[in-house]
């Protein structure tokens, strides 16, 4: 058993300079590419997530998925490596964290690893912890751009997701420089959609282009029936919420400007 | 039997230090309502939809439901019954008796202890915020409008204080 209370770090969040990330994360940390990183403790409650001025500037996918989640009690409990573990294909922080290319640090009896978001959930409920394994950490690059978040579900409030969106985009004089796609409900596990993301590259980024990029990320989703919603319900939501997130990431990008 | 193992506890409660041996299977509901006879405390689900059972952990509102007791060691826990002076009412409970903001009062208590949690950490909510605050509690009585509108007195009679 392992008495979480001695593990250091698990309720932070700070940001670590790209020159000690790099020393810190060395080749594991490769996606890093050299960028600062925010280091957020697996034990850090969703209500400080929505709140954290860190990460409301950084991560504002993050930060606006986190308001998402259950009610006020809840998210004053529950913990960002609790909603990612639970391993949830809908869970509110699932889809900003591939949107954001996280990487998930790992600890464990045999040591330490370090896996990336896409990478960690195997299927419903499913993750790849091994027994004995706990989830100590999540990186964030500091990628520059901007992000944003936004869910459907069959309420405003206190319910599960139909239908999420996370995405980051970085413009650069009018054109998208870097994109990331990712949808929570759409697959039986939290989906990256890279194929989509890479439609925006070197093109305006404007409507037409990200209504493209939805579709593109429609034709990539396997959703299924289920009591919330219909799969051909999913599939129209799908293009509609990664547009408007995208037109959201893009004003937010002006606004940090 | 495993798990049936007493656990030292040491919380406050209302300003009151409290050194117990709970069990690890008590919930925080169950310690305040059972063994402290503090009976604001409601169980109304017991799964963390209704929020009746809400308290304050250290100032922040919480399921008392979804707790172990023996998790809230080392912590401050506040009820309704911490809320008031000496059997006066808080100014956020006069606003609730004022604007008419309760009916059955089963949900007033963890209604009037999220409202606290909200207006420590926003003084000025809008109604919005009000309401996505209190997403948490339902009401089946009073159609939510008075008990927004009992929040909102709150916070502007303390703003002109």
């Amino acid at each position: 058993m392992i008495d979480l209370k001695r593990l250091p770090g698990l309720m932070e969040i700070r940001e670590i300079p790209a020159a000690a990330a790099a020393e810190e994360w060395g080749p594991a940390g490769l996606k890093l590419n050299g960028k600062a990183v925010l280091s957020i403790g697996a034990l850090t409650t969703i209500h400080r997530l929505e709140t954290d001025p860190l990460i409301l500037q950084q991560a504002p996918a993050l930060a606006k998925a986190a308001s998402c989640l259950g009610s006020l009690q809840v998210r004053n409990r529950a913990t960002l490596g609790g909603n990612l573990a639970n391993g949830a294909p809908t869970a509110d922080t699932a889809a900003p964290m591939l949107a954001l290319d996280a990487l998930l640090h790992i600890w464990g009896p045999a040591g330490e690893r370090i896996v990336p978001a896409d990478q960690f959930w195997t299927g419903p409920a499913k993750n790849c912890l091994k027994d004995e394994e706990i989830l100590l950490e999540i990186l964030l690059p500091c990628r520059g751009g901007s992000s944003a978040y936004l869910k459907q579900g069959p309420r405003q409030a206190m319910d599960i997701g139909i239908l999420s969106a996370a995405v980051y985009l970085r413009v650069e004089k009018g054109l998208t420089a870097e994109a990331s796609i990712a949808l929570g409900g759409a697959a039986s596990v939290p989906l990256s959609c890279p194929l989509a993301a890479e439609s925006l590259h070197g093109r305006p980024a404007e409507a037409e282009a990200f209504a493209r990029a939805g579709q593109l990320a429609a034709a990539a989703a396997n959703p299924r029936n289920s009591r919330r919603a219909s799969r051909a319900y999913r599939l129209e939501l799908i293009p509609v919420l990664v547009e408007r997130a995208l037109l959201q990431a893009r004003k937010g990008q002006e606004e940090i400007k | 039997m495993k798990g049936t193992e007493k656990i030292s506890v040491k919380l406050m409660v209302n300003g009151v230090v409290h050194q117990i041996e709970a069990s690890p299977r008590q919930r925080l509901l169950d310690f305040l309502r059972d063994d402290l006879d503090l009976k604001s405390v409601k169980e109304g689900c017991g799964v963390g939809d209704c929020g009746a059972c809400t308290v304050l952990l250290d100032g922040k509102a919480v399921h008392s439901c979804l707790m172990m007791t023996v998790e809230a060691d080392g912590h401050n826990v506040n009820t309704l019954e911490g809320l008031g002076n000496d059997g006066e009412l808080s100014d956020l409970q006069q606003s609730f008796v004022d604007k008419g903001a309760i009916q059955c009062g089963f949900c007033t208590s963890g209604m009037i202890l999220t409202a606290a949690s909200i207006l420590t950490e926003n003084p000025a909510p809008s109604p919005e915020e009000i309401k996505r605050a209190l997403a948490g509690n339902l009401c089946r009585c009073t159609g939510y409008q008075k008990i927004i509108e009992a929040v909102t007195d709150t916070a502007e009679k303390r703003r002109r204080a």
